[in-house]
């Protein structure tokens, strides 16, 4: 009985603390991205495609060094819309085609915002 | 390649630890949760073995919530007879005096030719043999002879008790056993001079020695050509474990 309830105990722990880590390190690795390209979007509307396409590649050198990261928690395939969706994004950027930059860039901002929310705790996800 | 051989190593291990965790009841006959957690287990421990997408983290996870589960549920049923009955419901009576309980059978859509089955499975030839018939909450049959079908006990036959109890053993493939031997209250000189007076000089040329209750001790040697042993080592009113 005593062990049963030290394993209750103990897996119960496990799991809290593994949820908890979990969440902040998905928000932690997914804040930085995301005001990244915010602000990316930004300089695509105003036309500046120099501009954006180095932070489109600053942005993509820094997914690369934390998709690893990432994908201890999530399904490699969520970062990995986001990495594709980048790669797109530079070549839109690079042809200086604002149209599809726009679109690609707005594509990357839902896909890492996907990334946050799937890890989430809520009634959407629960159902 | 090596990805999917480590991972499936450590989902291995870690159902390995979580089964031993549960307890033997896992191994053997099984209550419906457990069954259920049981096929749970080894669904979600796949699933990351054969896709490397998957984070492995995902499958020990959700391991470690049905170990959590199982051991709640094993608690609440411990703890409250009512909480059991729900859980895993009452063993159900279909033979009762050598009769066959239409009602429960039907209640139960227990067929009929699977309790003669049932019965034969356990050794009993027929209805005319059987006493009672129980099926536990684990699906298990229980079969109880009549008591003019089963041999006849010791006390029935006004023959004095005797102790029954496990047979001890005192050295496995070559090494003493030195819990079991706190438990029978012997030490290991002991054992070591009754094998000396056999010819017996170390521990390791014994394959088996295995004290039963009435104080003899078994001792099998190693080798095909080993002998086997039987020694009168302790007198009967000192077995006590």
């Amino acid at each position: 009985m005593c062990r049963k309830l030290m394993t209750i105990l103990a897996v119960a722990l496990i799991l809290t603390a593994l949820a908890v880590v979990e969440q902040r390190l998905v928000t932690h690795l997914t804040d930085d991205a995301l005001t990244r390209i915010s602000a990316l979007l930004e300089l695509v509307r105003e036309g500046e495609m120099e501009t954006a396409l180095q932070k489109a590649r600053e942005l993509d050198l820094h997914w690369d060094e934390h998709a690893g990261e990432l994908e201890v928690l999530v399904d490699h395939s969520s970062t990995d819309e986001v990495r594709y969706g980048l790669s797109r994004l530079i070549a839109a950027l690079e042809a200086e085609d604002r149209a599809a930059a726009l679109i690609y860039a707005s594509e990357v901002e839902g896909g890492i915002e996907h990334v946050r929310e799937r890890q989430a705790f809520s009634v959407q996800n629960l159902l | 390649m090596l990805n999917g051989f480590l991972r499936t190593a450590i989902l291995f291990f870690v159902t390995t630890v979580v089964l031993r965790l549960m307890g033997k009841r896992q191994l053997a006959q099984l209550q419906p949760y457990e069954v259920v957690i049981t096929l749970m287990i080894s669904d979600l421990a796949t699933q990351p073995m054969s896709d490397v997408e998957i984070p492995l983290l995902g499958g020990v996870v959700s391991i470690l919530t049905l170990l959590l589960l199982h051991s709640l549920l094993s608690v609440l049923a411990f703890c409250s007879m009512r909480l059991r009955r729900i859980i895993c419901g009452r063993p159900s009576v279909l033979v009762r005096d050598g009769r066959i309980c239409e009602g429960e059978l039907r209640r139960l859509c227990f067929d009929l030719s699977d309790l003669m089955e049932g019965i034969r499975a356990n050794g009993v030839l027929g209805l005319q043999e059987t006493g009672s018939v129980v099926l536990e909450t684990n699906g298990a049959l229980s079969v109880f002879p009549s008591a003019d079908s089963r041999p006849p006990t010791r006390q029935e036959l006004g023959m004095p008790g005797r102790y029954d109890g496990i047979p001890l053993t005192l050295i496995l493939d070559g090494k003493m056993q030195t819990r079991t031997l706190r438990i029978a209250g012997l030490d290991e000189g002991w054992l070591r001079r009754l094998l000396q007076g056999q010819g017996i000089e170390r521990d390791a040329d014994v394959l088996l020695a295995a004290l039963d209750t009435q104080g003899v001790l078994l001792v099998q040697e190693r080798g095909d050509a080993g002998r086997l042993l039987t020694i009168p080592a302790v007198s009967e009113d000192k077995v006590r474990w």
